[in-house]
């Protein structure tokens, strides 16, 4: 067992809008140990990136904010941290990867200039020191001609390039947690083999723990150790991957597995779960999927099945299991 | 970085069933967005005050804008200060300004509504067809807009004054004619963004005609902005008549209007008779700030960034 | 034998690209350069491709949306370009189109039923007192419910505007479904659900599909042939179980290795092409893919491959397929 760098206890973030709260998150448990990859998946809507963004304290105060529970890093509690506290740590020990890197960078400052600005900010090197780590770095993350593209704009960059200095920003400081959200689904298919295998690859040379919330099970078969499965703001099931693929016992994973459609499975109608994603607070007591389960009971409708530990660190929320 | 963390942020509120009662629930979000602006709600105070005197003039007011009191009692009735008889005084034939004022309203509201009702027509049919169509169209189109944008105004309803019989009818016309090319612009830009939409193009290949794509589709989609034009541009056409009639090109006597009004009383001005030209100038400047604020809010509320119900 | 449904012939569609400055040439995006495939009654070829491949565009320009550059599409052996105003407007019903997003493809104005009847208005395909049947009729087809008719798109699913969306293709009984990424918006147990309509809808109606996706799962899933799509052209197409079984060309078995494993034990080392899919101005002749082909050699630089037959309508666009075929 190695040692657990983060731990996120009980969590409930809501928003606040016109028409009433939405609990985006509501009640979330999980560890993540040094140097392992948890893959967290979920459809739109479950909240999964609510999940990660209240991890970095960037739900915005106007809209929502973390109602309960703790997120434990480095035995600090991160939700009643002061945010000149939480600051200093976002970027340099917890940092995050977003899905669209044409947004996330500025257009109108150089590739340089902003990645140097970490090293500057965080480590407090000087122009002449942040740029030559900033060539390092590049280096690092696979840009061809680092040199080269310190001098480019954004939208010089192809996606995946841009991707890669999103990287090397979030890990210019090294830090103990990476939260990757969606890194590679505005991507073409082999870029996105590119940047899975890059983000491989770094953790394993930084020993960084990542995050990797994806939607995509293809991408979580392919790089994260453990996994937990999300729906309707809970986490249904979690266990290591291979435990995943091979024995799902939430009757909600095992429906999402049997939704990949699949050259094997050609001509095949594919099992699928009716129903659609549920809105975050539609929930009223009683098991989340209830609605869409196919083996629901009577109990399903009246009480919330709590996580249960199946032996061997696999968990899952479900009455029948 | 801002954009992203909206997406990840606002919570999908738009997907899985609704009720019912949700229908159209465009306008009623436009609504509830306008009730909270305070400014937009006094603009519409304003416009809405300004008009039902207008429309119940007969009335509200005791005296025909027209008589000239001085006939009748001579000239105790000339330049009567503000007072409880004349709320807003007298001018030199003894006219009641009150009187005067809101029949004005007519006037200006009259000309603003007409002339908004001409350049909006012309300009979205132009403005929709250089979007839509694009090529040589779209280039005479946007041709035709630089001329009027760039034609000196004045000179043009000089001379119309010149060889037609000034009045209503001829306001309506110059101002609507020469105020499309704003509308025309805003509605080809709007058309040209909305020309890509997949609906659009949807529309299209289930075999749409141009009229039926224009029409059905694409206007009820950039009705917005238009509305929005619409609204300040009744304020700044209502500022042009007022100019206008001040500088003798507009609105001819006995007929009331606030420009006039304000020229008239101008000579008396310094003679202390005040009120003759300030009361039409508060007129003006109450209309087109109402204009104004009701167009500045309705342009807030109806911002599409802020829409609930976009997303995937 | 089948009756070949749709036939493409040298297809190619060029956007005069903007420069920078105008005094600089301007250099035209080829989005479809090029584009033979011949698509058969009732069977779904499956076109897979990158962003930017332009396989969007092709779709587009099958539909009609927009007009090519060059080339020519036969619509049961008649050429559209030849048609008259009247055939033109049979066979644009004959062909229809599936968007991408479900929520962009509706009119935010109008109630999903008014959408459905839309085309049956258009066309006067039923009396107005029969159309309410015919919508429901086509809700039903598509697993809606009847009284989904008054809402607006916004009120319903993702799940459920695409339904509304197959739908109003639906309306007009047309023959073949161009569906443009039609899944890929889409939750996975959504995009399942989808699939299986459209798969179900295609054995009842007869219909033919051209499918476009970049996902090879669903790809995989859905087509009988496969074509696979690089910069504007072709550079594989064939039987899906040739396609997944044996690829020949470079790029198509990059897309395969490049693809996520289904389950964490297939996890392999891969061959994934280095670089990304890079503008078209650059390559002046040619193979389009040689700058990140693993295996280019001089002939690759100087000439452009064309679809070879490697035997079984397997055609393959690619210089050292053919050399070794050959010999």
């Amino acid at each position: 067992m190695g040692e657990i760098v983060l731990s996120v206890k009980g969590l409930k973030t809501y928003f606040y809008t016109k028409s009433g709260v939405v609990p985006a998150v509501d009640g979330l448990d999980l560890e993540l140990e040094r140097g392992e990859t948890l893959g967290i998946v979920g459809e739109s809507g479950c909240g999964k990136s609510t999940a990660a963004l209240s991890i970095m304290g960037l739900i915005p105060s106007t809209e929502g904010r973390v109602e309960q529970g703790e997120i434990l890093f480095k035995g600090r509690n991160l939700v009643t941290l002061p945010r000149v506290e939480m600051r200093k740590i976002r970027g340099r020990e917890i940092s995050m990867v977003f899905q669209e890197p044409m947004t996330s960078l500025n257009p109108v400052l150089t590739i340089g200039r902003q990645v140097a600005e970490v090293f500057v900010v965080h480590r407090g090197l000087n122009q002449r020191e942040a740029l030559k780590e900033t060539i390092k770095m590049l280096s690092l993350v696979g840009l061809p001609m680092p040199e080269l593209r310190l001098r480019e704009y954004s939208h010089q960059l192809s996606g995946g390039m841009r991707q890669r200095v999103m990287i090397a920003m979030a890990l210019a400081c090294k830090p103990d947690v990476l939260i990757a959200d969606e890194p590679t689904s505005a991507l073409d298919v082999t870029v996105q083999a590119q940047i899975l295998q890059l983000i491989n690859e770094l953790k394993e040379r930084l020993g960084t723990a990542i995050i990797l919330i994806t939607h995509d099970l293809g991408v979580v078969a392919e790089a994260a150790e453990k996994v937990l499965v999300m729906y309707a703001g809970k986490a249904v099931e979690y266990s290591d991957v291979n435990g995943i693929f091979d024995n799902p016992e939430h009757p909600y994973t095992k429906g999402l597995l049997a939704s990949i459609p699949g050259h094997k499975k050609h001509g095949q109608r594919l099992d699928v779960m009716e129903g659609s994603t549920p809105n975050p607070g539609d929930h009223s007591g009683g098991c989340r999927f209830y609605p869409r389960c196919r083996y629901a009971r009577g109990i399903c409708r009246t009480s919330e099945p709590e996580l249960f530990d199946l032996g061997g660190g696999h968990l899952c929320a479900c009455h029948f299991v | 970085m801002p954009a992203e963390r909206a997406k990840g942020m606002v919570p999908d509120n738009n997907r899985g069933d609704r009720s019912e009662g949700k229908v159209c629930s465009l306008w009623r979000d436009v609504w509830e967005r306008l009730k909270q602006n305070k400014a937009a709600i006094a603009g519409l105070f304003l416009v809405a005050v300004i008009t039902l005197a207008a429309v119940f003039a007969p009335l509200i007011t005791k005296y025909d804008p027209g008589v000239q009191l001085v006939w009748t009692q001579g000239p105790d009735a000339q330049l009567v200060p503000p007072g409880t008889d004349h709320w807003f005084g007298t001018d030199i034939y003894g006219r009641d300004i009150y009187s005067r004022v809101v029949y004005g309203a007519r006037v200006s509201l009259q000309i603003g509504v007409a002339s908004t009702i001409i350049s909006v027509v012309i300009g979205v049919i132009l403005g929709a067809m250089a979007g839509y169509y694009g090529g040589l169209v779209d280039d005479i189109i946007s041709w035709l807009t630089n001329v009027i944008f760039a034609f000196p105004f004045l000179l043009f309803v000089l001379a119309l004054v010149a060889y037609l019989p000034p009045g209503l009818p001829l306001m309506y016309a110059a101002i609507g004619i020469v105020n499309w090319a704003g509308v025309a612009r805003i509605v080809r830009g709007q058309v040209l963004s909305a020309r890509e939409k997949e609906y659009v193009e949807a529309a299209t290949v289930v075999g749409g005609s141009d009229v039926r794509v224009i029409v059905k589709h694409i206007l009820p989609n950039i009705l917005a902005p238009v509305i929005v034009q619409a609204t300040l541009g009744m304020g700044s056409i209502i500022m042009l008549e007022s100019s206008l009639s001040f500088l003798g090109f507009g609105i001819q006597p006995p007929t009331p209007s606030w420009g006039y009004e304000i020229d008239q009383g101008r000579q008396y001005l310094l003679a202390g008779a005040w009120w003759w030209s300030a009361f039409p100038g508060f007129a003006i400047m109450a209309l087109v700030l109402g204009f104004n604020l009701l167009g500045d809010g309705l342009r807030d509320a109806l911002d599409p960034k802020q829409n609930v119900g976009e997303g995937r | 034998m089948q009756r070949s449904m749709l036939e493409v012939k040298k297809l190619k569609k060029y956007y005069p690209a903007k420069g920078p400055g105008f005094l600089k040439a301007r250099t035209a995006t080829k989005a479809v350069d090029g584009v033979d495939f011949t698509l058969d009654c009732g069977e779904t070829l499956g076109l897979v491709g990158e962003s930017g491949c332009g396989k969007s565009t092709l779709a587009r320009l099958i539909v009609g949306l927009i007009k090519p550059t060059e080339g020519d599409i036969y619509f049961e052996g008649r050429s559209i370009s030849d048609m008259t105003r009247g055939d033109m407007r049979r066979v644009r019903r004959d062909i229809q189109f599936v968007f991408q997003d479900p929520y962009a493809s509706l009119n935010p104005r109008m109630t999903v039923g008014n959408i459905v009847g839309e085309p049956l208005k258009i066309h006067r395909l039923v009396k107005d007192k029969y159309r309410k049947d015919r919508i429901r009729e086509l809700f039903d087809l598509v697993g809606l419910e009847p009284q989904h008719m008054s809402r607006y798109p916004h009120q319903l699913s993702s799940g459920q505007r695409q339904r509304i969306g197959i739908a109003r293709a639906l309306a007009v009984s047309p023959r073949l479904i161009v569906c443009d990424e039609p899944v890929s918006a889409l939750d996975v147990s959504v995009q399942a659900q989808i699939i299986n309509l459209l798969q179900d809808l295609k054995q009842r109606l007869g219909l033919t599909y051209l499918f476009i996706a970049h996902d090879l799962g669903v790809i995989g899933h859905i087509s009988d042939r496969v074509a696979v799509m690089y910069m504007g052209r072709i550079v594989e197409i064939a039987h899906r179980d040739r396609l997944f079984g044996s690829p020949a060309h470079p790029y198509t078995k990059a897309l395969l290795s490049a693809t996520p494993a289904a389950h964490p034990k297939h996890r392999k080392e891969r061959r994934i092409p280095e670089g990304e899919v890079t503008g078209s101005g650059c390559l002046n002749g040619g193979c389009r893919f040689r700058n990140r082909c693993p295996g280019a050699v001089p002939l690759c630089d100087e000439a452009e491959p064309e679809l070879f037959d490697l035997g079984g309508g397997h055609l393959c666009a690619c210089h050292r397929v053919k050399g070794t075929h050959r010999f």
